[in-house]
Parts: C-alpha cells; structure tokens; sequence
C-alpha cells in the first residue's frame, strides 16, 4: 500500500469504516509514512469533533445519584476492613454465621477447580467479601437468619458446583440516603433471594423500609426490613417470588407494618439487567 | 469546598485521593456532552446511561488511565463514550444475529489519543462549529459519514445497507470528510497543516 492508497482511506480510517484487514495495512504504512502521519492528524481532528455534533440531552437526575452511589459504595469496603472494636453480643445470628466459617464450609471453597475462568474466580472471592461484610447485617429474626444463611451460603458456592448461579443486583442511593447501597442476590431457577442493605438511616419506631418490585406500570411489594443503627438491613424475598418480568427495585421508608402502594420516595433503587 | 472553580487537572487529582465531590463536578461538567453522544450512537436511554456510568466510573476506579498530558478531560471522556458506545451497538448486533446471553462485563477500553479539540477552540465552539460544518454537506455523504461514525458500520456494510456500489460508499465518505475539514479549517476550528 502507497501514499495515494492510504490518501485514499484516511477518512475511513479515522471514522472507524475499514475493515480490519484495511486498518492494518493503513496502519503498517503509517509506520514508516511521516508524510501520511502528518495527514491523518489532521483528518483525525474532524473525526474528533463529530463527537460534538450530536444533539444536546439532558440526562436523568437518578444517573447522577446512581453514579455517585457506586462511587461511594467503593470506598465502603475500605471503611469496613477497619478493625471494630469487639462487641460482645447476645443473640443465635452470629452462631448462625459461625458455621460460615467452619473447616468443613472453607474445605468447599479450597475446592475450587483450577479450571474455573480468572473471572469466575474473581467474583466468588467478590461474593464471599460481600457475604462477609454482610454478616453484620443480618437481624435478629433467627428464622430469617437461617434462610438468609443458607441462601449466602449458596451465593457463595454456587459459581463452582451448581448451574443455578445467583444474579446480583446492585441497589444505589437516591436523595434521601445518598451514600446507601444494597445488593440483591437472586436465585432464578428457585426463586430465592437475599437484599442486603448498607448506609440507610436507622427508621424511626413507626417506619420500616420496603422493598418494591416494579414491572412496567406496575409497583408490588416484596417485604418489609428494619435498619440497625450501623445502617446495615437484610431481606429475604417471600416464597417463591419470580424476579423474570421485574424491571426496577426500589426501596422506600414506609408506615410500620408496610404499605400496598409506596408513599415515600425511593431511599434506593436498582434496575434489573434483561438477559 | 467549591469545586467549580477547580481545573479538571485539579478534579482528577483529587479523584485519584477517592474524593467522590471531585468526580461529582466532572459529572456536572461533562456529562450532558457523553450523555448526548452515548444516546445517538446506541439510540435507547438506558442503553446510553449504562455507558454514561461505565465511564464516570472508569474515571474514578481508573483515574491513571486518563493522561492528561495527552488531551483535555472532556475530549477523552468523549473519546471512551465513543468507543465504549460502538463496541456495545457491535456487541448488540452480533448478539442479536446470534442470539447469544449479553455480556456483563466492561473491558477496558483501548482509547485513541488523537488531536484535541480543546486544544483548539471550546468544546461548545467547536460543537457549533461541526454542526454547522455537517449541514454544509451534502445529504448522502453526511448520511454515510454518520452510518461510519455513529453507528460503527463499515463502508461495505454501509454500502450494502444503501444498495450502493462499495465505491460510492466510500467516495461519499472521503468526499464528505474532505468539505468538512476544508470547513472547519476555514474556520479555525482545526489546523489546516
């Protein structure tokens, strides 16, 4: 290829329309052409400009919020990883948990196959951190504790051993509590869920949050939960509940006891990714 | 602290010591301009502020991968929006054709440092400038120049989607590209070598 073949594919070059074996041969000839060098630069300054040349659009409020929020909840882990001081607890919970970290449960994980993607691997260790962290978060219900426990627990093994691998759905901020976060952890194939909650306010006697399913025009609730003073609140989603058709989360602070419809504005949200 | 008086050189050094009210300004700043362009190449709004977050985020998870001894902060933004955006429409066409599960994950992005608009004129000048330029053209050759840029088609595709001979194409878009840079350096806008 020539200077008057590149001349030729400049523009198509810059604006992304050569196929690849064209660009590389553009770009093997722009290797030793400082003459064609010269010339792309400036072809490539109006490529650079048509990103301008697009209407301008106002984006969401809630984009902000939601970037804002994942920006925050990435410092949160940094804040966790500081030693608390010990607090000596009453109550079955934390036995629950304990289990967690029993020889027998960290034997499973040690089992890992080496086989498993660097991906698959990275996000196991993701999800046991965030079932770590999480601990905190479980309330005083023992029942719920026990399906909280066993549906994590799942969370955690499921990438290695079982095709009914979890959906996680991160869950951000809105206005009213800006540096929240959750994350819903969702079987599909049973149907079983854990919302786990960070950075909320803890609610006053009379209120408790609720979580919404929203589908098209539609808003059902899925349950009720109560915050810790450490901001930290659990949910396990009701029996049997199908997240296929949802499109939204969101999270408000409603009367104790719950509501048929939300009344408040959303405390957090999260959308659900179409697969 | 009142960022908005803050250079973005400034707002990225604060960004790199995880202070999210730095990033937050950024936002302010630039992102009707990636909103803008992420939602004309991919067309759907959800489509577009998926994008939008992937490169706030990039920035403020990976702010050493923005040099700012190689452009300004709004041009390279511009730059991941762009290329971020085509990769997911050619991810969606192919996924469409092959009815393959979309993919989650965000792989890094391979950014052209090319020149930078900043450097010669504002970026709301030089958008002027460049719509401006556009409507000078042609139908049919700015009608190719968009497929190519906007919609990350090649000249055969563009060619097959226009029933028109792969030359045509392809003249069209040289043709088109050759007025607008002959405008725009008229204009000042970009250098004329």
């Amino acid at each position: 290829m020539n200077c008057d073949d590149v001349g030729e594919l400049l523009d198509l070059f810059v604006l992304g329309a050569l196929s690849r074996h064209e660009v590389e041969d553009v770009e093997t000839h722009l290797e030793s052409c400082p003459n064609c060098r010269t010339e792309i630069g400036r072809a490539w300054q109006a490529g650079q400009l048509l990103r301008l040349a697009v209407p301008t659009l106002e984006p969401p409020d809630s984009l902000r919020y939601r970037i804002l929020a994942a920006a925050r909840a990435d410092l949160e882990p940094a804040r966790a990883a500081v030693p608390a001081a010990p607090v000596q607890q009453r109550g079955s919970w934390r036995d629950w948990f304990s289990w967690l970290s029993a020889p027998r449960f960290a034997g499973a994980i040690a089992i890992v196959p080496l086989v498993l993607s660097l991906w698959l691997t990275t996000q196991v260790l993701s999800m046991r951190g965030e079932v770590q962290a999480t601990q905190q978060a479980l309330v005083k219900t023992t029942q719920n504790g026990v399906v909280a426990a066993s549906i994590l627990g799942k969370v955690v093994e499921s990438p290695i051993t079982s095709a009914n691998v979890p959906a996680v759905t991160q869950l951000v901020g809105a206005p009213g509590a800006p540096d929240s976060w959750g994350k819903l952890y969702y079987f599909p194939n049973s149907n079983e869920g854990v919302l786990v909650v960070a950075g909320l306010p803890k609610q006053s006697d009379d209120k408790v949050y609720q979580l919404w399913l929203q589908s098209g025009g539609r808003v059902n609730p899925a349950g009720t939960f109560y915050c810790e003073e450490t901001g930290r609140g659990m949910l396990v989603l009701p029996d049997g509940i199908s997240l296929q058709t949802v499109e939204m989360l969101r999270v408000t602070k409603e009367q104790r006891g719950g509501s048929d419809q939300p009344h408040e504005p959303n405390y957090m949200w999260g959308r659900l990714r179409s697969t | 602290m009142d960022l908005g008086s803050e250079t973005d050189q400034a707002l990225v050094a604060q960004i790199v010591e995880r202070d999210s009210a730095a990033l937050d300004e950024v936002y302010r700043r630039y992102s009707r301009s990636v909103y803008s362009l992420a939602y004309r190449v991919l067309g759907d709004s959800t489509a577009a502020e998926d994008v939008v977050q992937e490169v706030f985020l990039k920035l403020w998870r990976q702010p050493q991968s923005y040099n700012p001894e190689r452009g300004s902060l709004g041009p390279w933004l511009l730059s991941v929006t762009h290329n971020r955006a085509i990769d997911v429409l050619r991810r969606r066409r192919v996924r469409e054709e092959y009815q393959l599960p979309e993919t989650l994950e965000f792989e890094d992005i391979v950014v052209d440092q090319g020149a930078d608009p900043s450097d010669l004129a504002s970026l709301h000048e030089a958008a002027d400038a460049i719509r401006r330029a556009l409507a000078q053209i042609p139908e049919a050759q700015r009608q190719a120049i968009e497929m190519a840029f906007f919609q990350g088609k090649t000249h055969a595709e563009i060619s097959e989607e226009l029933g028109e001979p792969l030359g045509t194409a392809k003249t069209r878009i040289r043709l088109g590209m050759r007025k607008l840079r002959t405008f725009l350096e008229k204009e000042g806008v970009v250098t004329s070598g």
